[in-house]
Parts: C-alpha cells; sequence; structure tokens
C-alpha cells in the first residue's frame, strides 16, 4: 500500500495535469493581483486581491479534484496497471485507500502551493501584515475538509457507474447542488404537502453541504473562527468520506474492473 | 433543370437570410446596451451568484464592484490637478477615477509656466498641459456631469453597487466609490436609494450618514437629510460629528429655532466639559444668527427697504454693535438672498 502511494505520487507529480495546476495557479495568482489593481478603491486591495484569489483558487482545485483521479483510475485500469498491482496480493479496498491518500496528498501540496503564492503576494509584497496570514490558514483547513469531501463523491460515483466523464459531471452537479441546499430547507418549511416536506428535508440532510467550509468572511476581514467550529467541520467532513469511502470500497470489490 | 432550380433556391435563402440579419442586426446592434443593461434584478443575481462563484458570496461582490469601476472607465471622466503659480497643486478634481485610462492631455508648449494643471500617464509619470486644454477638460467634465446618462446607464451602475454590497454588506467599500461618482442629481437620488437598500440589509450609522450627507448637500432636501441623520444618531457607535451637520442641516433651511433647540437639548445630555464649550460657542453663533436676520426682517417691515448692510441694523437701533461671529469669519449681509450669513461657513456649504 505504501509503495502505491509512493509511486502514485511520483507518477502524478510528473503528470502534465498536475504541472498544468500549478501553471494555472499562478497564472490566476497573477490575474487576481492584476484584476485587484483595477478594482483597487479606498485601500481595498488586500480584500480584493484576496477574495479573487480564493475564488479562482478554489475553481482550479475543485477541477483538479474532480478531473484528476478519475482519469488516473480509468486509465490504470485501461492499462491493465491496476491487475498487477492486484495480482501481488494488495487487497482492493487498500488499492482504493492508497489512490485516496494519494490523491489527499497532491491535493494538500496544491492547496499550499496557492495559499502560500497568495500570502507571498498578499501580505509580503503589498500589505504588509503578516499577523493576518494566519487566517489564511482557515482557508487551508477548509479546502482540505472540503476536497477530502470532495474526493469520496468522486470515489463514490466512479465505483458505482464506472464512466469517466459522466463522474467528474455528476460530482460538480453534487456540488453545485450543496450549495442551494438552503434553499431545500426553506421549500421544506414552506410545503403544505408532507411528502413533498420530507422529500426536500431528507435532500437537505443526506446531501453533502459545502457552505460549512465556506471561512472567506472570516478570512478577508480577519475575524477568528470558534475552535468548536473547527471541530465540527472536521468531523462532518471525516463522517462523511468515511461512510462515503467505505460504500465505495463495496462497490469497488463486488465489480468488474 | 433541378441543379438551377436548388441554385436558385440556395441565392433566394442567402438573400433572405442577408436582408433579415441587415435588418434585425442593424436594430440590436442599436439597442444592445438598452437591452443587455436595462436592470439587474438583484434577488436573481444573488442566487445565481451562489453557483457562478461556489458560493464564495466576496468574490461575487468583488466581482460585480469590478464591473462597476470598468463600466466608469467609459465616461472617461477628465483627471487633473490644478497648479498654483508657486508650482504648487492648488486643486485636484473630486472624481478619482482608479483606472489608466484618463484624458491624458500633451502639452507641446516649452515654457513652464505655461502649464496650468497636470494629470499622470500610465506609468504614474506627471504630463503637465496648459491653459487651452484645461478649458477642454473642464468643458468635458461639465458635460459629463450634465449629461451622464448620454455615456452610462446610471442605473446600471447603481444597481452594481446594491448588488456588490448585497452580497457582501461589510463591503463598505463599494458604497463609498459609488457616493464618490454622484456627478448630479439624478445620481444622487439613485445613490440614495442605494445606501437605503444598504440600511435595510444591515444597520449602520455609516450608511445613513452618507445617505443624509446627499440629501443634504447634493438633492438639497433637508426635511430628508435630518431623517437620515436621526436614524444614524440611534446608533451607538455614531461619532459627533454626525449630530454636529445634523444641527448644521437647521441652518441650510434657515430654521435657526431649531438648532438652537436642538443644541440647548445637547448641552443638557453633554457630561464632557469640552463638548459643553463648543456646544456654547456653536450655541451662541445661531441665537447670533437668529437675532441678525428676524432683526433685517423686522428692518424691512418697519422701513419698506431690505438693509444695505449690518450696520443698518445698528443704525436703526436694533442692536449696539454687530455681532462678533464666533465659528465663521464674521457675518455680513447676502444682498442676492435677502439674509444674513457667517461668511466662511456660507462659502464651505456652497462649495
Amino acid at each position: 500500500m505504501y509503495s502505491v502511494i509512493k509511486y502514485s505520487i511520483i507518477e502524478n507529480l510528473r503528470s502534465k495535469f498536475y504541472l498544468a495546476s500549478i501553471g494555472m495557479i499562478l497564472f490566476i495568482i497573477w490575474l487576481s493581483h492584476y484584476s485587484s489593481q483595477i478594482n483597487y478603491n479606498y485601500g481595498n486591495y488586500t480584500l480584493s486581491i484576496l477574495t479573487l484569489g480564493m475564488y479562482f483558487t478554489k475553481l482550479i482545485l475543485f477541477a483538479f479534484i474532480i478531473f484528476l483521479p478519475v482519469s488516473n483510475l480509468s486509465q490504470e485500469i485501461e492499462t491493465g496497471t491496476i491487475y498487477f498491482l492486484l495480482s501481488k496480493k494488495l487487497k482492493r479496498y487498500k488499492y482504493l485507500a492508497a489512490k485516496y491518500i494519494t490523491y489527499m496528498i497532491l491535493y494538500a501540496a496544491l492547496l499550499f502551493f496557492a495559499v502560500f503564492s497568495l500570502w507571498l503576494l498578499t501580505y509580503v509584497f503589498v500589505s504588509k501584515r503578516p499577523e493576518m496570514s494566519l487566517k489564511l490558514l482557515y482557508f487551508m483547513y477548509s479546502e482540505f475538509l472540503s476536497g477530502m469531501m470532495i474526493l469520496s463523491i468522486v470515489f463514490f460515483i466512479y465505483t458505482a457507474i464506472k464512466a469517466q466523464v459522466v463522474t467528474s459531471i455528476l460530482t460538480a452537479i453534487t456540488y453545485f447542488i450543496s450549495i442551494m441546499l438552503n434553499s431545500a430547507k426553506e421549500i421544506a418549511e414552506k410545503a403544505q404537502d408532507a411528502s413533498v416536506r420530507c422529500f426536500y428535508l431528507f435532500l437537505y440532510y443526506i446531501f453533502p453541504n459545502f457552505s460549512y467550509f465556506n471561512l472567506e468572511k472570516n478570512i478577508v476581514y480577519g475575524r477568528a473562527v470558534d475552535i468548536k467550529y473547527f471541530f465540527m467541520m472536521f468531523c462532518y467532513a471525516a463522517i462523511f468520506s468515511l461512510i462515503l469511502f467505505i460504500i465505495s470500497a463495496v462497490f469497488f470489490n463486488s465489480r468488474e474492473l | 433543370m433541378h441543379s438551377f432550380k436548388a441554385f436558385i433556391l440556395f441565392i433566394f435563402l442567402v438573400v433572405v437570410l442577408f436582408g433579415a440579419s441587415f435588418v434585425t442586426k442593424s436594430y440590436l446592434s442599436a439597442n444592445e446596451k438598452s437591452i443587455v443593461k436595462e436592470f439587474i434584478s438583484i434577488p436573481f443575481s444573488m442566487q445565481m451568484s451562489k453557483l457562478f462563484f461556489m458560493n464564495q458570496h466576496i468574490a461575487a461582490s468583488q466581482y460585480y464592484q469590478f464591473l462597476a469601476v470598468v463600466y466608469c472607465t467609459t465616461l472617461n471622466y477628465p483627471h487633473y490637478h490644478l497648479i498654483s503659480k508657486e508650482g504648487k497643486e492648488e486643486h485636484h478634481n473630486e472624481q478619482k477615477c482608479d483606472c489608466n485610462d484618463h484624458d491624458h492631455h500633451h502639452s507641446e508648449g516649452s515654457a513652464e509656466n505655461k502649464y496650468v494643471a497636470y494629470t499622470h500617464g500610465s506609468n504614474n509619470e506627471d504630463i503637465y498641459f496648459t491653459q487651452e486644454k484645461l478649458d477642454e477638460m473642464l468643458a468635458r467634465e461639465e458635460n459629463i456631469k450634465q449629461y451622464t446618462s448620454n455615456y452610462i446607464d446610471t442605473k446600471y451602475f447603481y444597481d452594481l453597487i446594491d448588488l456588490s454590497n448585497a452580497l457582501d454588506p461589510d463591503n463598505d467599500y463599494v458604497l463609498f466609490f459609488g457616493r464618490g461618482w454622484v456627478l448630479n442629481v439624478n445620481m444622487a437620488r439613485q445613490m440614495v436609494g442605494v445606501l437605503e437598500h444598504s440600511y435595510e440589509r444591515t444597520p449602520k450609522w455609516r450608511t445613513m450618514f452618507d445617505a443624509g450627507w446627499i440629501a443634504l448637500y447634493a438633492l438639497r432636501d433637508y426635511e430628508r437629510a435630518r431623517k437620515y441623520f436621526e436614524k444614524a444618531m440611534k446608533h451607538e457607535d455614531v461619532p459627533s460629528f454626525v449630530v454636529g451637520i445634523y444641527t448644521h442641516s437647521f441652518s441650510m433651511d434657515k430654521k435657526y429655532e431649531s438648532a438652537i433647540k436642538h443644541i440647548a437639548y445637547q448641552m443638557l445630555n453633554t457630561k464632557d466639559h469640552g463638548l459643553r464649550t463648543r456646544l456654547e460657542k456653536k450655541l451662541k453663533w445661531y441665537q447670533d444668527l437668529f437675532l441678525l436676520n428676524r432683526g433685517a426682517i423686522e428692518f424691512e417691515k418697519r422701513y419698506k427697504r431690505p438693509i444695505q448692510s449690518l450696520k443698518d441694523l445698528v443704525n436703526a437701533g436694533f442692536f449696539k454693535v454687530v455681532p462678533e461671529d464666533c465659528v465663521g469669519k464674521g457675518f455680513v449681509w447676502d444682498s442676492k438672498n435677502s439674509e444674513v450669513i457667517s461668511k466662511n461657513i456660507y462659502d464651505l456649504v456652497n462649495k
């Protein structure tokens, strides 16, 4: 399992997709710097660059986590690498776990790179307020947990339907529906019909809610977040990811490769 | 024969397509702005921003602010600094355009004393220009102020400001930006509307103070301004200058008695010695102004003519001496508006 992680990381670090992601992150950091200069008014640079930078970073990270794992897994099945690995008495769930850990490490590295670049640009070269830089750790933490959940959704969908492109699309749809989840709760509260109410409440509670990981306001306005909130965020992401991973492992174990 | 018919049909369809395209495109191109920029549905945009910006409301707010900033650059508003004879900056036109797309006028004159103003180049270098060029810029500035709607859709602009603030109610910068672009009464009305919306969403003293300020100085709607100031004053964190401006608003529509009553009330409610001293000074100023104006009215009633100067009031026995102006640069008779004014204050207000 350790070897799978090690070689997967080495292989992926050299992949065009990963390098392109790094290039894209550098580009978006520059882009947010450029757009912030235009948007600059009344000493508002830090706020502007942070919000745009975080948004674009999130976009790249999201694209990375929904495309790379699926494309790699499909490639390993197509080229037969997976058969070679599984023939070495490596259990399927361990293989899946190794892949999960690999992508989370790659994701974390990319996230760290993005946050570091943003911090460097905003606080060292422009704002010169290093004490504020700690708030960017909030972004790193919340994005890591969010990535953990998205990856588990990707694994879940991929192991269930075995289709590469559809998996990415469905994950993206799931993510965007999750953003609108509060509307589901509003509908449930207003609905007259009990079945409609149950359906929307079920949707509200079963669906992942990525809004909880949105700490941008606290980051850009330098507001502290309660430690309990961080803990609950972790619990939510960990439980959700673990359950989805277990279901994925069951699917993966029983399916034909 | 068949191929000939097909050819004719093809030509016919091409001509029809061309004709239809020409007519529709001419219309659409001419009216595109009004169709695209007619208005922004703020509730809809707020819902959609959740999706497009992956629930990053502040990023969405910054994006709409960005649109507003870029949209303003289409005004090409002149940006210049006047130079005094000593070579120091005398005046800077008030609008702060954040773009690099100002009217940059290069002077071809050689003598330095020909230059009357300067602007900034794309690399932030100073570009000097002559009176002739300055007059052109002033004319353009005036034209933009009077006919802003010929250049931009102000409703669209203020919708962008409103939306940006709605997405991030802590984004006060966008409100400052919108307020900075109030060029005429129409824009002032729209900005006050934006500030009212902002206050409904997140009550802050600053929002109501800004609305009051615009109503007072741009709209000259004193009653409305006072309503906004009163709302601002209900907030605990309101600074003392808001109360001062509220009091001053009474003098703008000549309600000196109300101003006096308000100051007296403030004096009763303060234990701060410094503030009390300042209020006493102000109270005396309002009382003098009130008495002088009342004296001028009495004089006109008695002698069937307005006074020529304040000395007339002394000569007629209304006052022993003209009171000393403890706030402005002296009380004078403004024959144009038939009122006694405090010189410095009057100038400031009219600026």
